[in-house]
């Protein structure tokens, strides 16, 4: 008897794991082809999925946020794997990066400059404006209040105008001789 | 410049390109085979029940094959077929083959020697060294790993007990003991 409800609860968690698998799929993959080189994506999904799997039933309500705060994990871990520490783009990732240039602006120097950030800046403008999350999605990601996400989300974007004003304006030199 | 169209050239930058609409059903059946192989659960099964040592598939295809050989031998087929008691506890083995040779590595883990616990731990600890990536298919001995630990497949295994009473750990399925000429693993209860 309590096998049998053992066997029927263990076949409702698969079940809606199963279709909790099948929405996030495509999100997490991209979440996590944004932070790590190509070769990489399928182990680091497949790590966050077993790691989801084993922790589905404690949590009230699995959510894409609380998935990308596992794969979080599983980045950092694949980071130290190949020896790059922390969230810094890798040049593989720099490299997939769509190479929009136009007469305007040259995407290289706000390539570098959101490299040279910190590891807290670079992460909240890729949840902000890749991830595309609203403010409480990303504060669920980061475990942070929401007040505290737009406040990192402002100086991070203010950091990195500052980084691009030198290398945007380089014919300033030339106008001042 | 300013903040907006900074914000314009980062989303214009985003390296993502979009999913193939079968990636998710192939990933799902991979994690699927690894996560709820039939094979795996059937003998964690048979491992941790072993006060009640036979499943159902275990139980149905051992009736099956018993009365199979009923003609020429029902002793004999029962014997080959019956699980084994695992008597040195003190050591186990983790295959990387479904063969018996010098492939994989010794375990001797946490667990009471003579405790159910021991041979339950020769199975989790096997588990555990295929899905930190010390042992991969054909690996000749434990893998040295450097760096941190990442999450492996982990092979459907299975527990059978060796002819010096060890318990050997096999990648395999309810078949790969008899195949190999071995027990199931079974501990009495009474040694628990």
């Amino acid at each position: 008897m309590k096998a049998n409800s053992s066997r029927t609860k263990e076949a409702a968690k698969r079940q809606s794991f199963e279709a909790f698998f099948r929405v996030n799929y495509n999100r997490l993959e991209q979440y996590v082809g944004r932070r790590v080189s190509r070769a990489q994506v399928d182990d680091v999904v497949a790590a966050t999925f077993v790691v989801a799997w084993r922790k589905f039933d404690l949590v009230e309500q699995a959510s894409l946020p609380w998935l990308f705060r596992i794969a979080s994990f599983e980045v950092k871990s694949s980071y130290r794997t190949t020896r790059r520490y922390g969230y810094a783009l890798s040049s593989e990732v720099l490299e997939g990066m769509a190479n929009t240039v136009d007469e305007i602006f040259d995407t290289e120097p706000l390539r570098h400059a959101m490299a040279e950030l910190s590891d807290v800046d670079q992460e909240i403008l890729r949840l902000v404006h890749w991830d595309e999350l609203t403010r409480s999605e990303i504060a669920e990601v980061l475990e942070l209040a929401v007040s505290a996400v737009n406040m990192r989300y402002h100086r991070a974007i203010a950091r990195l105008e500052q980084r691009l004003i030198p290398t945007t304006t380089p014919h300033k030199e030339n106008t001042d001789e | 410049m300013n903040s907006e169209y900074v914000a314009e050239r980062i989303e214009a930058m985003n390296p993502v390109t979009s999913t193939s609409p079968h990636k998710v059903e192939q990933a799902w059946a991979a994690f699927s085979a690894t996560q709820f192989a039939p094979g795996r659960s059937a003998s964690a099964r048979r491992i941790t029940l072993l006060g009640r040592q036979w499943s159902r598939l275990g139980l149905a295809s051992t009736l099956a094959l018993t009365a199979s050989f009923a003609g020429i031998g029902i002793a004999a087929a029962a014997e080959l077929l019956s699980p084994a008691p695992v008597t040195n506890l003190a050591v186990a083995h983790c295959y990387t083959l479904d063969q018996i040779g010098s492939n994989g590595t010794d375990v001797a883990e946490a667990g009471t020697p003579g405790s159910v616990a021991q041979v339950n731990n020769a199975l989790g600890t096997c588990q555990m060294l295929w899905r930190d990536g010390f042992l991969a298919a054909g690996a000749p001995r434990a893998i040295h790993v450097t760096g941190p630990i990442t999450v492996h497949s982990v092979p459907s295994l299975v527990v059978c007990t060796m002819t010096n009473g060890t318990a050997g750990v096999f990648p395999g399925d309810d078949t790969t003991c008899r195949t190999l000429g071995l027990h199931d693993a079974l501990l009495s209860s009474s040694s628990k």
